[in-house]
């Protein structure tokens, strides 16, 4: 192919242009953020209650000491979405809970701020094991598209309803019911998400209301009394999963960032799970949404740090947290994890705030 | 002082007793559930050594400390509940840790994480219980936490103190039993694995083939984990227990009998571990997590006798995933936590903790299955298998209902206790001894005050009380929770006169339950150890003749002495434990979880 050589200066001046104009770019972006004050010689101490599932990104040294570019000293203490709401506030700056339903069930009980903002996104997957996974292929609560799981939520919330084994389902090593472990609902936000979508899965779909949980009471209570025992932090169940494996906790309900942040933060904890472990994405999902609650101006400054791009970067790149638009900031591949998607599939809308706690009274009093 | 003749009281001897008394039970049960709180400060005074109060050495260098060894570079000292661990040179600050006693054998592993890090580490050992508990009134004094299992951190953190808890490693809760035994149920096939189903277990008790000890499952997190898998099983369920089926009274009494079958108790894990070690003929099986049966058998191999033979539930019972976590009290002390965390996270630390028979890899595998010593220890002659695929866990009850079955346990379906107290009321015990007594039987004996820990005595119980100074004083019989006399009887007694503690225990003999299968038999001796008569070969021929298996368990109080104690304990099985400093709650509760 030839060109003109008028075109062809005019190409490099493109090229050029667009060079310059992402070096700028590059340039301001490098640059501290403008909302980020210089470093005082006291940095505020900022501490608040965070979910245990963001304790990995508040614990990385890159992120501490990006907190202390921006003269935060960031504490915390862990504490489930819904518990935090709960609990005693003094002295607290902030309170990071990891879903919108949390927050509103917070409002009921009086804590609010008024400065709250949409941090990270994950999806709330199921982990299992592989050869778990694709024993269930054949009754088709599991698909498999290379390399990647999918689970049939409305599937499997009907298999839990009709109390079937995990033999009927195809799993013949698997010892009584099957079932679906996640952390207490009425505690932390992956239970929580999780019976929110149980209770839309038995309204067929549409998002639970205060008048179907009524109606689908006995299952939902049946469904989550298969699991007895329940964690109330969602880092200590995805631990638990790992630690005992599949003869005690053959599925759990969990973020998709937390196979990411393990990738990433423990490779070699990984690497003895990368051969057994898959994420098995639900068919609908639903999002877990981590929102900032400030609750002065500590927790103010504790906010803007986390909209910062290069916290946003960190949070995806070293935790797996898709940003407040729902996307990846930057490739899946990087983390060496088979099986994660670029986009999250389709995903239900949380039911309102009397549906949600309705739901949290109906598993709490068990009526 | 207002002493009556003990045979004109209740008479109530032997065997007899009196069954059925609903109403009690319900009161206790509503009391338990108001105790979480309320234990606080009383669990704490005793070993509640605070880190920046512990400077290395000294105070650990005391010449009475039980046991001194040198681990690589570092050096243990053992002291009562307590192991203090100093490396060479100490290069961080100490870190204060309440830990189950199954960490005992955790031993050399802790040492080269002591050593590798820098950090002085003071293990203090206590039961599952008392570390939810502790967790539960703010854990004064401790910087992490260390019990056999997640839940009674997640039960007992009501105040969101427990941060960066990682599993150290995992060991399922298996039966470790002789090898005739396992033999006659047909559960015993050289060099292989057994798995049996609960159910198959619960039909070995029922038929009287099988007889086994246990922890207790209110002070203890292998007893506890047994006792909801049986009840499972028992209940006929692959779902959790619910509240709705610990009504069930045909479930009660299945559990009743089951329960029978224990042949003694214990309030600590590796305390059941050397029971069954010293006296393996007697004690011939036992439910505890794998790592201690093999613990067991290497003891055994070495003093040459017959190893235990390892045989797994097919449905099973529980894993215990030993998690390590720091308690932030805001003291500060997280980097030498990490330090810590960390060394013991190496392969080096996992390779000892592996040698002492646990399992270190993700999902209950071995992650040193080629080293030698680690092949050595799960001895497939044992019937020990190192697949994976044995963690399995029974399901768990959410945790009401898990404290309901604690409590129904502990009031009602338990074997019932029947509990000699041989109590020293010599001139020496006037002033503290005598105060120590009292309180330590009313806290013990108190309905509602045992309720508060888990103690409290059943419906079932029997308790015989026999004050002694040069001679018996008296004998009062309490049956179930009515000890108001017998309290009244302790209160008003006085100590005066000398001292013949052989006489008491002799009184004692003659007490002992003709059916002794129906009780968990302990003689609890309170003294300040200083008889003035030395009967002891006398004593200790009678108790021999007789040949029961009845523990004897000496409590020091005011002067004590316990070198007339020991060999009472020694020989019957039984342990000696201290009332004199510290927390006396705790030392009951320890002592009745052994009975």
């Amino acid at each position: 192919m030839k060109m003109s050589r008028s075109k062809l200066i005019g190409l490099v001046a493109v090229v050029a242009a667009v060079g310059i104009v992402g070096a700028v770019l590059a340039w301001r972006q490098a640059q501290p953020e403008p909302e980020v004050p210089v470093p005082p010689a006291q940095p505020t101490v900022v501490t608040g209650y965070l979910g245990g599932e963001k304790i990995s990104l508040f614990d990385d040294d890159q992120f501490q000491s990006l907190a202390t570019d921006a003269g935060l000293s960031v504490s915390y203490k862990k504490a489930g979405s819904l518990a935090m709401m709960d609990a005693d506030l003094t002295g607290m700056d902030y309170l990071f809970p990891s879903s919108r339903a949390a927050v509103e069930y917070g409002a009921t009980k009086g804590v609010t701020s008024s400065d709250q903002d949409i941090v990270f996104n994950s999806p709330i997957v199921v982990y299992t094991y592989r050869d778990v996974a694709d024993s269930l292929v054949a009754s088709g609560l599991v698909s498999k598209e290379g390399e990647v799981y999918h689970l049939d939520a409305a599937a499997a919330v009907q298999a839990m309803a009709e109390d079937k084994t995990w033999a009927d389902l195809g799993w013949a090593s698997g010892y009584g019911q099957f079932r679906i472990d996640s952390t207490d609902p009425t505690k932390s936000n992956s239970g929580n998400e999780w019976a929110a979508l149980v209770a839309t899965m038995l309204n067929g779909g549409s998002p639970a209301t205060v008048d179907s949980i009524e109606r689908d009471k006995d299952t939902i209570l049946a469904i989550f009394s298969k699991s007895g025992w329940m964690e109330t932090s969602s880092e200590d169940s995805f631990a638990q999963f790992l630690t005992l494996g599949e003869g005690s906790k053959p599925m759990m309900v969990g973020y998709e960032s937390q196979i990411l942040d393990l990738a990433v933060n423990e490779p070699d904890l990984y690497a003895q799970a990368k051969d057994d472990v898959v994420i098995a994405y639900l068919t609908p999902t639903v999002w877990s949404t981590h929102v900032i609650m400030p609750l002065d101006d500590a927790g103010v400054q504790l906010r803007d740090f986390l909209k910062s791009d290069a916290v946003q970067r960190l949070a995806w790149e070293r935790h797996g947290f898709r940003n407040a638009s729902y996307a990846a900031a930057g490739s899946t591949e990087q983390f060496g994890v088979p099986g994660v998607v670029d986009k999250v599939g389709a995903a239900v809308e949380l039911p309102s705030t009397d549906a949600m706690n309705r739901l949290i009274d109906l598993l709490a009093n068990k009526h | 002082m207002g002493t009556t003749q003990g045979g004109e009281r209740k008479g109530v001897r032997g065997g007899e007793h009196r069954r059925g008394r609903a109403a009690v039970p319900v009161v206790l049960l509503a009391l338990l559930v108001m105790f979480g709180g309320a234990f606080l400060a009383l669990s704490l005074s005793a070993c509640g050594t605070d880190a920046s109060e512990t400077e290395t050495g000294d105070s650990w260098s005391a010449p009475n400390a039980d046991d001194v060894e040198t681990i690589g570079d570092v050096s243990v000292i053992t002291m009562g509940k307590t192991q203090k661990f100093t490396p060479k040179d100490p290069t961080a600050a100490t870190l204060v840790i309440a830990s189950g006693s199954e960490n005992k054998e955790a031993k050399s592993a802790i040492a080269i994480a002591c050593a590798q890090s820098g950090v002085t580490v003071e293990m203090h050992y206590m039961g599952s219980v008392d570390i939810k508990n502790l967790l539960a009134s703010g854990a004064d004094g401790y910087d992490a936490v260390w019990p056999a299992s997640s839940i009674w951190i997640s039960m007992g953190d009501t105040q969101h103190l427990v941060k960066d808890t990682q599993s150290t490693s995992t060991t399922p809760v298996i039966l470790g039993m002789a090898k005739s035994m396992a033999t006659e149920l047909g559960w015993y096939t050289p060099g292989q694995t057994t798995s049996v189903p609960t159910a198959d277990i619960v039909r070995a008790v029922q038929s009287g083939k099988l007889a086994f000890s246990m922890t207790s499952a209110t002070q203890s997190n292998s007893g506890a984990s047994a006792y909801l898998a049986f009840l499972t099983a028992l209940a006929g369920k692959d779902t959790p227990l619910t509240a709705d089926d610990l009504e069930s009274a045909t479930l009660q009494d299945s559990m009743r009998d089951l329960l029978s079958g224990v042949d003694r108790s214990s309030g600590s894990s590796d305390w059941l571990k050397e029971m069954v070690v010293a006296n393996p003929d007697q004690h011939r099986a036992m439910i505890n997590y794998e790592s201690l049966v093999i613990a067991a058998n290497k003891e055994l191999t070495e003093a040459g006798a017959d190893p235990l033979v390892a045989v797994y539930p097919a449905d099973g019972i529980a894993v215990s995933d030993s998690p390590l976590g720091y308690i932030d009290r805001g003291q500060g002390n997280e980097e030498v936590f990490s330090k810590f965390q960390e060394a013991l996270a190496t392969d080096d630390a996992k390779l000892e903790l592996e040698r002492a028979g646990r399992r270190t890899g993700l999902g209950g595998k071995l992650a040193h299955a080629d080293d030698a010593q680690v092949q050595a220890a799960f001895d497939p002659d044992w019937g020990i298998t190192e697949d994976a695929s044995v963690l399995r866990t029974a399901p768990m009850p959410a945790a009401d209902v898990m404290t309901q079955a604690l409590n129904l346990y502990q009031s009602t379906l338990r074997k019932p206790a029947y509990t000699i107290w041989v109590v020293d009321y010599s001139g020496s015990m006037e002033g503290a001894g005598k105060e120590g007594v009292t309180e330590g039987l009313r806290l013990a004996l108190d309905p509602a005050e045992a309720t508060r820990y888990m103690i409290q005595p059943s419906d079932y119980d029997l308790n015989v009380f026999v004050p002694f100074n040069h001679s018996v004083i008296d004998t009062e019989f309490a049956t179930g929770a009515d000890t108001q006399d017998l309290l009244a009887l302790a209160e008003d007694t006085s100590a005066t006169g000398g001292t013949n503690m052989y006489i008491g225990l002799e009184a004692a003999l003659q007490y002992l339950p003709k059916d002794e299968d129906a009780f968990t038999v302990a003689i609890i001796l309170m003294t300040d150890g200083q008889s003035d008569v030395d009967d002891k070969d006398d004593f200790m021929r009678q108790y021999q003749e007789l040949g029961r298996d009845v523990p004897i368990f000496p409590i020091m109080f005011g002067m004590a002495d316990s070198s007339q104690l020991e060999p009472l304990a020694q020989m019957s099985d039984g342990k000696v434990f201290d009332g004199r400093s510290g927390d006396l709650a705790q030392t009951f509760r320890e002592v009745k979880g052994y009975n």
